[in-house]
């Protein structure tokens, strides 16, 4: 990575306690454990952060395509399944732990009732609202997204999570968070944060910056975990002290 | 590039998320007392570890980087270090003074490229352009201006369009900062977008190590928000044909003698 001058011996900023950071690290592998992976990481991180023992939890997969463009690859709905295998680690932490697959085609609005089976079951009655919903969206496909009642979906004081990611097509950037803000909006949540999930340790980060060719773009190495709550929840300031 | 194929893609030789937070990544972790630190709010600028690797990424050495609104002259101290010519505007009287000075003390301390420090964008009443600028970086934080935030994005956008020369890149570093529904860096791709610039990428500088507390004594308070430890940057292109045009010499091989000084000036705007 390139020096920089020597004027930027500033200190190093510290996340004061009781707030989360913007940057939620990939945990390495050590010589006795392998690393349980970004996105369980980040949904075992969240779910403490966000929620309290007992509470319910909703994840909610991506409807399957009903009409594939392609033959299903190796990958496909990678994020949707690596969603479903975080039950266990929601169901470990205490919280009352549901896994469903949204419509593909709801109209009208989604909200939630009936909605697949529980695959996490004996932990209480169905509730028709949580406390953390989990998702995850394709950067190309959030149309599913956009016909759910996320706030009816969402007890009071309750958070919507969102997992997705921009990526580059032909030279473009895909970025979907103003299409998920809006949507979420019209369910009456707006955008409390946008966590950068790393999804490689930080140590693989550490290498020499050299220019980048034309036409060529970076790996994308983070996802965007979006946070929305309800507009008429209490919002804290935006850097105000926790 | 208008008359060229381009075929993009991805490599693993560059990756999203920038490692320039200011500390080595590989240091270890201490456990201390947390310390106080100024707020973020107000961090609109660039840091000098993040102003580097995006100068080492998006240009090379003879290269001409621009900051337009340059603020204390991070970017073009930093360029000027890398070898690229660098040159700085800013309207603001003690800016400009500041920016000079960093100019000056990296001259002073072997930097190889030459920079130059305006008090405005140059008109047809100038005496000279600005050439083609190869980066156009610089810094956008949330307090700027009053005003609809997109509004006020896309005016400076479009205004940095008659800097950057066909096929080179503007790169703008946001502040993490959520206004209007959205953060800040997602309105700047949006507005982007919207005056003729091709938003190519997202990715994420860091400008502190993410200390990642152990959850078992974790006790979060639900309701705070996440303090910010990065800066959003958006890579933006320029489309059209690569147009030729003279360049000025490239800074001359190392070693450099110590005591040379800017050859920043302040032409009349």
């Amino acid at each position: 990575m390139p020096t920089p001058s020597e004027s930027d011996r500033n200190t190093l900023p510290v996340v004061p306690a009781g707030r989360p950071a913007t940057v939620w690290p990939c945990p390495p592998a050590t010589p006795d454990r392998t690393s349980a992976g970004w996105l369980p990481s980040a949904v075992e991180r969240l779910v403490v952060t966000v929620s309290r023992p007992d509470d319910p939890v909703l994840l909610l997969t991506e409807p399957p395509l009903s009409q594939p463009t392609r033959p299903a690859e190796p990958g496909d709905d990678e994020l949707g399944e690596g969603l479903v295998a975080c039950a266990g680690t929601v169901a470990r932490l205490g919280r009352r732990v549901q896994v469903r697959t949204a419509p593909g085609d709801a109209s009208p609005r989604w909200t939630g009732s009936a909605c697949g089976p529980d695959l996490v079951p004996g932990r209480g009655p169905d509730p028709d609202c949580f406390l953390l919903v989990v998702t995850v969206v394709e950067p190309t496909r959030i149309g599913w997204f956009t016909r759910i009642d996320w706030g009816a979906l969402l007890a009071v004081g309750g958070t919507l999570a969102v997992v997705s990611r921009c990526e580059s097509f032909g030279g473009w950037l895909i970025d979907p968070t103003v299409e998920l803000a809006l949507a979420a909006d019209r369910s009456g949540l707006a955008l409390l944060d946008r966590i950068v999930l790393l999804e490689v340790p930080l140590s693989q980060l550490d290498m020499p910056a050299t220019p980048i060719p034309a036409g060529v773009v970076a790996q994308r190495v983070h996802s965007d975990l979006l946070l929305f709550t309800a507009v008429h929840a209490p919002m804290p300031p935006a850097w105000g002290a926790a | 590039m208008t008359g060229e194929v381009e075929t993009w893609r991805c490599d693993a030789r560059w990756a999203t998320v920038w490692p320039t937070s200011r500390h080595a990544i590989t240091a270890p972790q201490t456990d201390g007392p947390a310390a106080v630190s100024s707020s973020p709010y107000a961090e609109a600028a660039v840091s000098a570890a993040v102003a580097a690797h995006a100068i080492a990424v998006y240009s090379r050495p003879g290269d001409t980087v621009c900051d337009p609104d340059c603020g204390p002259g991070t970017v073009i101290a930093e360029a000027v270090h890398a070898r690229r010519h660098a040159i700085g505007i800013t309207t603001n009287a003690g800016r400009w003074e500041t920016a000079r000075a960093a100019l000056t003390l990296a001259k002073a301390r072997g930097a190889r490229g030459d920079g130059m420090i305006l008090d405005a964008l140059p008109t047809g009443e100038s005496w000279t352009g600005l050439g083609p600028v190869d980066l156009v970086l610089t810094a956008i934080g949330p307090t700027d201006s009053d005003g609809p935030v997109r509004d006020r994005l896309r005016a400076r956008l479009a205004a940095y369009r008659k800097l950057s020369r066909p096929g080179g890149h503007l790169v703008v570093i946001a502040a993490y900062h959520v206004e209007g529904g959205v953060d800040l860096a997602s309105h700047l791709a949006a507005a982007g977008r919207d005056t003729g610039w091709r938003p190519v990428q997202r990715a994420v500088a860091l400008t502190a190590l993410p200390h990642v507390r152990e959850l078992s004594v974790y006790r979060p308070d639900s309701r705070a928000r996440a303090y910010p430890v990065h800066q959003d940057v958006i890579i933006f292109g320029v489309e059209g044909e690569r147009a030729r045009h003279l360049r000025l010499a490239d800074p001359p091989p190392p070693p450099a003698p110590r005591t040379a000084l800017s050859a920043s000036h302040r032409p009349a705007a």
